[in-house]
C-alpha cells in the first residue's frame, strides 16, 4: 500500500499546500490591517502580485492541459491513419 | 446464517413475502478475457470465501472468446465444482463489458448480483462484508473504495496514485456522486437495481462504472461502501497513458452536461 516514498512525498505535499494557505491568508486577509511602516512587510511582495501570481499559475496549468489534450488527440487521429 | 436471517428480517422491504436473508443467492459475474492463469484461483477463492461465510452463491464466468484457452479451463472448473455452482456462459467475440454484465444477468438466479474483476486484483475474501454492509443498511448498492478506512492499493507507482487521486478530486466536486470509489469495479448490486442501471448506461471503459454510480444517484438507490485493497493485475499489463485520461475526461465532462 503506502511505501514509504509514496508517504512522504504524499506528506511533503500536504505541508506545502499547508504552507501556501497559511502565507496567502495572511498576505491578502491580514496584512492590510496591519500599519504599513511594520517590519512584516519587508517579507511580502507589493499587493498586486497576489492576484497576478495565481493568474499566471491557473493560465499555465490551462496551457498545460490544453496542449497535453490535443497532442493526444492529434496522436490518436495519425495512429488511425496509419492503420486504414 | 440463521443469526443473520433473524437480526435482519424486519426491515427487508422488497423480498418477497418479506421472508428473509436465508433465501438471498448471490451471483458472481466474472467477465473474462484471456485469464487462463488467473481463473482458477479466482474461483477458488471465491468458493472457499463464501463456504466459509455459508452464504448461498454461484458464479458466472462469462468468456469473451479469449485465445489464449480460458473456456477450456472454465469448462474443467464447472466439472470440479460442479455446473450448479459455476455456470459457463461464453461469447463469441469480444463485446465489452457492458453486455458482458446483461448477458451474465439473463442467467443469473441470484437476487443480488456481485461485480467484479477476474485477474486477482479483487480479492473475495471483502464479499461477506459487502454482505453485511448491504444487510445492515439495506442498500441497494455496496461498493468497493480504495479511498476509506482500511482500503488503498497496491503496486501502483506515485504517478498513477498521483493521477488517480487528482482524477477522483475532479469527479467528487463536479459529480457529487455520494461515493467515495467511482472507478472501481468490486459491487453488489440489487439484481433488479443492476438491470434497470445498465440499460441506461452508455459509457464504457472507466467512465462506465463512474456512470453507473452517478446514474444510481439520480435515482435515489442508495449507496453503501467498503473499504477494500485493490492490488494491480499481477499478469499482465493495466495501461494508463495519455488516450486513458483523455477519454476519462470527454466521459466525465458529458456526464457532468447530462446528469
Amino acid at each position: 500500500m503506502a511505501t514509504g516514498t509514496d508517504q512522504v512525498v504524499g506528506l511533503g505535499l500536504v505541508a506545502l499546500s499547508l504552507i501556501i494557505f497559511t502565507y496567502y491568508t495572511a498576505w491578502v486577509i491580514l496584512l492590510p490591517f496591519i500599519d504599513s511602516q511594520h517590519v512584516i512587510h519587508k517579507y511580502f511582495l507589493p499587493r498586486a502580485y497576489a492576484i497576478a501570481i495565481p493568474l499566471a499559475a491557473g493560465h499555465l496549468l490551462l496551457l498545460f492541459v490544453g496542449i497535453f489534450i490535443t497532442y493526444v488527440m492529434l496522436k490518436n487521429q495519425n495512429d488511425t491513419k496509419k492503420t486504414q | 446464517a440463521a443469526e443473520e436471517a433473524s437480526r435482519s428480517s424486519p426491515r427487508f422491504r422488497r423480498e418477497p413475502k418479506g421472508r428473509v436473508s436465508r433465501q438471498d443467492k448471490y451471483s458472481v459475474l466474472l467477465p473474462t478475457y484471456n485469464e487462463r492463469e488467473n481463473l482458477p484461483f479466482i474461483v477458488w477463492l471465491l468458493v472457499k470465501s463464501f463456504s466459509e461465510s455459508g452464504f448461498n452463491y454461484e458464479i458466472i464466468i462469462i468468456d469473451d472468446g479469449s485465445p489464449d484457452g480460458t473456456r477450456d479451463v472454465a469448462e474443467q472448473l464447472e466439472k470440479i465444482y460442479g455446473s450448479d455452482r459455476i455456470l459457463l456462459r461464453p461469447r463469441e467475440k469480444k463485446l465489452g463489458l457492458g453486455t458482458a454484465y446483461i448477458h451474465g444477468m439473463k442467467h443469473a438466479t441470484g437476487n443480488y448480483i456481485i461485480i467484479m474483476d477476474a485477474d486477482l486484483s479483487h480479492h473475495p475474501k471483502f464479499i461477506p462484508e459487502f454482505i453485511r454492509k448491504q444487510k445492515e443498511g439495506n442498500f441497494d448498492i455496496v461498493s468497493g473504495t480504495r479511498y476509506k478506512g482500511n482500503g488503498g492499493v497496491y503496486g501502483w507507482d506515485l504517478k498513477r496514485k498521483i493521477i488517480s487521486r487528482v482524477a477522483n478530486f475532479i469527479t467528487q466536486i463536479l459529480l457529487r456522486p455520494g461515493a467515495s470509489d467511482l472507478t472501481g469495479s468490486f459491487r453488489l448490486y440489487r439484481k433488479e437495481v443492476l438491470q434497470k442501471l445498465i440499460g441506461k448506461c452508455i459509457s464504457k471503459g472507466y467512465v462506465f462504472q463512474m456512470e453507473m454510480i452517478v446514474r444510481a444517484r439520480q435515482l435515489n438507490y442508495t449507496i453503501g461502501e467498503v473499504p477494500i485493497s485493490f492490488v494491480d493485475r499481477v499478469y499482465g499489463e493495466s495501461k494508463l497513458g495519455g488516450n486513458e485520461i483523455v477519454s476519462f475526461l470527454k466521459g466525465l465532462l458529458t456526464l457532468f452536461a447530462t446528469t
